[in-house]
């Protein structure tokens, strides 16, 4: 080498050691951070709660907004979950409503008026105190259309969607911590509205100063208020110190958006991250291995079911749809579908639910059976149908087309000549809700823990209206009966009695070949304590807190 | 000088109408009722009917058009359906993350790419160019979405050299101001900051730059080999210049236009935001901003969206015209 060469040589291998001495820098103090925190946990004691310190939540993808109102996707709740509190709520792990921003309530007679009496002292984020008046402008924005407020952020989408306005008549205070709702009938279910995101009360001054924006700066009375969210990448939150009920032990929560599932489980298993939502089945067992992480399991508060058609030949038939009951594998589905994730699925709601009719015998995989059942019918040699698969993977479905490909084999078995049908996700419901299918895949995810939620919305004869939600056109008259019974009895005994009632009469008419009820699992690092999964996919972080 | 630029404005405001029009038209063909995926199975027709009305859907294609035009005029790209935020500060945080993740790999891309074929063309057919040759076809046809996750495996999770995703460390507190991290760290005198974001860019702009670095290092090889071949080489030659300066001066400079233009569309093309990178490394981009406004049919998030890449895209082009004639004194005129 020639002396210049050298020089050049020597140069450009230190140009490269400082940029790996730069890149050492960042990864030097980024392990001196996680020692200090290390001896920190260590000084505590191991036993009960610990006040202190961050956890940071890796999840699928970012909140939509936070404004309660007007979100409807699950990210957003998860977030606004510890925001923001309602008249009454779910206790942790169930779907009981109990008491919350309302102290108690009352239900009169006729089940149409309900009197609220709302907890004093409460304050919001921003200082400002909670009343009936804040209980008034969070439910008038959306029921009111004249209210200033209805036409800011557009559409009110859940509002909507759980028909409040064909509900309620008028909400009105009678002083300043007493509330009272007029409905234009008796509804069993609108309490458990109440505890819903939709219902959270936001506060009006925010509401006023933030506008449209209302979603970019929550302000609400739940144990933790909020600091800040880049896009796309956190959004973190602090304990509100002036928590009118059991303060909450972390000092921030941050919630971190990472959308691939693998790359999830990189940072989760680096521990930079304590708590990380929906893993690839595929890894549960790898998860399930390691002694720094605990597995967290509930199965989820939904269904995945077949619809038959019921205004196509053959499936006004109930033979053939009790034999397509027998001609579907469920624990097949459950084991290649759902990866051993999944429950099977006999009833319509959820084995979680209250008034779930266990004593209901399910149909059992029995292609003779199904068969004999055809043979009945007069259809010996089979027939030609369509299946409709499901375009995205949901939470009761994790893959439509590979369920759609199991079933078309099953019921080969039995004759049936199943051709797989697919369309885009917003396509798929508008034509299925027109009835343009044979059989569709579906699901659902129960909004307020109420039986109502999933056997009238989705199997009542009023739901048949096109376009349908009840996909089966399924129109009993006994049924209808009995549900409108249920949602009119305020006897929670009364109306576990009916809809155990209705389950039997939906088994013996079969619309559906219920599927599965998906479980949700949740990997937390060994050290996060107290945190409690709820069965509404609620992530609540008020009794959590982080062990050393 | 100016006429030119002149002239191209004008073509550069042509090209945004025309693409405001076929977006316009592009997303209201799609598919699928905003508001009913909106609401997804909770779809009740009522909910369906009120959404629409309130987001406006229920009038007239073209009077939609009409008033998008106007407030697009105003400068007014309108509210998200889906967020309700003001686009054009969706785009001012997206869109600084999307460059800054860019421009480093392009950076990579360049170095390596033009190094690479530079190499290959001056050693052509050599065990060396073979394998340069073999390295950009293994660049082109590498899926990125496994590349980065073996990245992310061993740079990340085995031998923890590079955090694993987002542009800082969630625990991190930091303000942002432009939303370009490295920029805002250093006008804010936080050098921790600063070094950290760099970090954090590394393995996704890695993971970035092999396309382009493969095709960039494929059109300098042919670029460069062609120009070796012209006379003026073998004058240079016969004038007893060495191959270093027949090759990096002579030939490179000559070889240079369509090297540009390709790193040009490379950039162009970066800018609408890569998905695959954006979703795996969890930064917040263009790309997956765009995907999920299209999936939920967010029209105004899809348009303004779809411009402002657009409005990035003829600026490059711009300005790879403007550096045709720095380079090539014959284009000057």
């Amino acid at each position: 080498m020639t002396p210049q060469k050298t020089h050049r040589c020597f140069y450009r291998l230190a140009v490269f050691f400082s940029i790996f001495l730069l890149l050492q820098g960042c990864n030097s103090d980024k392990k001196e951070e996680a020692g200090t925190e290390k001896t920190e946990i260590n000084q505590q004691a191991a036993s009960g709660p610990r006040k202190g310190s961050t956890l940071i939540f890796a999840r699928a993808g970012d909140s939509v907004g936070l404004d309660p109102g007007h979100e409807t996707d699950g990210e957003s709740f998860k977030v606004a979950d510890n925001l923001y509190e309602g008249l009454v709520a779910f206790e942790f792990g169930s779907t009981v409503v109990t008491p919350a921003l309302a102290k108690s309530w009352e239900i009169s007679k006729d089940g149409k008026t309900y009197t609220f009496y709302l907890r004093e002292g409460v304050k919001f984020h921003d200082g400002t105190d909670f009343n009936a008046d804040a209980v008034l402008f969070s439910f008038n924005r959306q029921f009111d259309s004249k209210h200033p407020f209805h036409q800011i952020g557009g559409a009110w989408k859940y509002w909507a969607a759980m028909g409040m306005s064909d509900l309620l008549q008028s909400i009105s205070k009678k002083d300043d911590f007493t509330v009272v709702f007029k409905l234009k009938r008796p509804e069993a279910p609108f309490i458990a509205n109440l505890a819903m995101n939709f219902a959270s009360i936001v506060s009006p001054t925010a509401a006023s100063k933030y506008k449209e924006e209302l979603g970019q700066h929550p302000v609400g009375t739940g144990p933790f208020k909020f600091v800040e969210w880049q896009k796309n990448q956190k959004i973190v939150l602090e304990r509100f110190d002036n928590y009118w009920g059991d303060k909450a032990y972390l000092d921030q929560v941050i919630y971190k958006a990472i959308p691939d599932p693998s790359v999830r489980l990189l940072e989760f298993s680096t521990g930079t991250v304590q708590m990380m939502d929906y893993p690839n089945p595929e890894d549960i067992s790898v998860l399930e291995k390691r002694d720094d992480t605990k597995l967290i399991k509930e199965p989820g508060m939904n269904v995945a079911y077949l619809a038959m058609n019921l205004d196509k030949k053959p499936f006004d038939n109930t033979l053939v749809r009790q034999a397509f009951n027998y001609a579907i594998n469920r624990d097949a589905l459950i084991e290649h579908v759902y990866l051993g994730l999944g429950v099977k699925a006999k009833n319509p709601i959820p084995p979680i639910m209250w008034s779930y009719n266990d004593s209901i015998p399910e149909y059992e995989y029995n292609p003779e059976k199904a068969k004999a059942l055809l043979k009945k019918a007069g259809l010996a040699n089979g027939f030609k149908t369509n299946l409709w698969a499901i375009p995205v993977s949901r939470p009761y479905n994790p893959n439509g087309r590979k369920m759609a490909e199991i079933i078309q084999s099953d019921l080969r078995k039995v004759g049936i000549e199943a051709e797989i049908v697919t369309f885009e996700w917003g396509t798929y419901l508008s034509k299925s809700s027109q009835g343009e299918h044979d059989m569709v895949l579906l699901g659902w995810t129960g909004d307020n823990g109420d039986p109502d939620n999933f056997l009238y919305v989705l199997l009542d004869k009023e739901a048949a209206k096109k376009p349908a939600q009840n996909l089966s056109f399924y129109r009993s008259e006994k049924l209808h009966k009995i549900l409108m019974e249920a949602k009119t009895t305020a006897d929670q005994s009364k109306r576990d009695a009916l809809y155990k009632k209705a389950q039997v009469i939906i088994h013996e008419d079969a619309p559906w070949v219920p599927i599965a009820h998906g479980v949700e699992v949740l990997p937390v690092k060994k050290n996060v304590m107290g945190y409690i999964m709820d069965p509404t996919g609620k992530r609540r972080f008020q009794k959590t807190w982080l062990d050393k | 000088m100016s006429k030119v630029l002149s002239k191209r404005f004008v073509s550069l405001l042509v090209t945004l109408f025309g693409l405001t029009v076929v977006v316009f038209s592009i997303v209201h063909l799609l598919p699928g009722d905003p508001a009913q995926v909106m609401l997804g199975e909770r779809a009740t027709p009522s909910a369906v009917i009120q959404l629409r009305e309130e987001m406006g859907l229920d009038r007239p294609l073209l009077l939609q058009y009409g008033s998008y035009l106007g407030k697009l005029l105003k400068g007014d790209l309108g509210r998200s359906l889906q967020t309700r935020q003001e686009i054009s500060t969706i785009i001012s945080e997206k869109f600084p993350a999307t460059l800054e993740l860019t421009a480093v790999a392009l950076f990579f891309s360049i170095l390596v790419g033009m190094s690479a074929g530079v190499f290959a063309a001056s050693r052509r057919n050599s065990f060396f160019d073979s394998a340069v040759m073999i390295g950009a076809l293994t660049g082109i046809s590498m899926p990125i979405f496994w590349l980065a996750l073996i990245l992310l495996y061993v740079f990340g999770f085995q031998l923890n050299l590079f955090p694993i995703t987002g542009r800082l460390p969630a625990d991190l507190t930091f303000k942002p101001i432009t939303y370009f991290i490295l920029f805002d760290s250093l006008i804010s005198g936080r050098l921790d900051v600063f070094c950290k974001a760099l970090h954090h860019l590394i393995l996704p702009a890695l993971a970035l730059s092999t396309i382009p670095m493969a095709i960039i290092a494929r059109i300098t090889r042919a670029a460069v080999i062609e120009t070796l071949g012209e006379d003026f080489i073998r004058t240079a030659r016969a004038k007893g210049l060495t191959e270093k300066v027949i090759v990096l001066k002579h030939a490179l400079t000559t070889a240079l236009i369509p090297i540009l233009t390709v790193i040009g569309l490379q950039f162009g093309l970066l800018l609408g935001g890569a998905i695959i990178t954006e979703t795996i490394f969890a930064w917040p981009g263009m790309g997956t901003w765009l995907l999920s406004a299209v999936n939920s049919r967010d029209y105004p998030a899809v348009q303004g969206g779809v411009l402002a890449v657009g409005l990035a895209f003829s600026l490059v082009n711009l300005a790879v015209d403007l550096l045709y004639s720095a380079v090539d004194p014959r284009i000057r005129k």
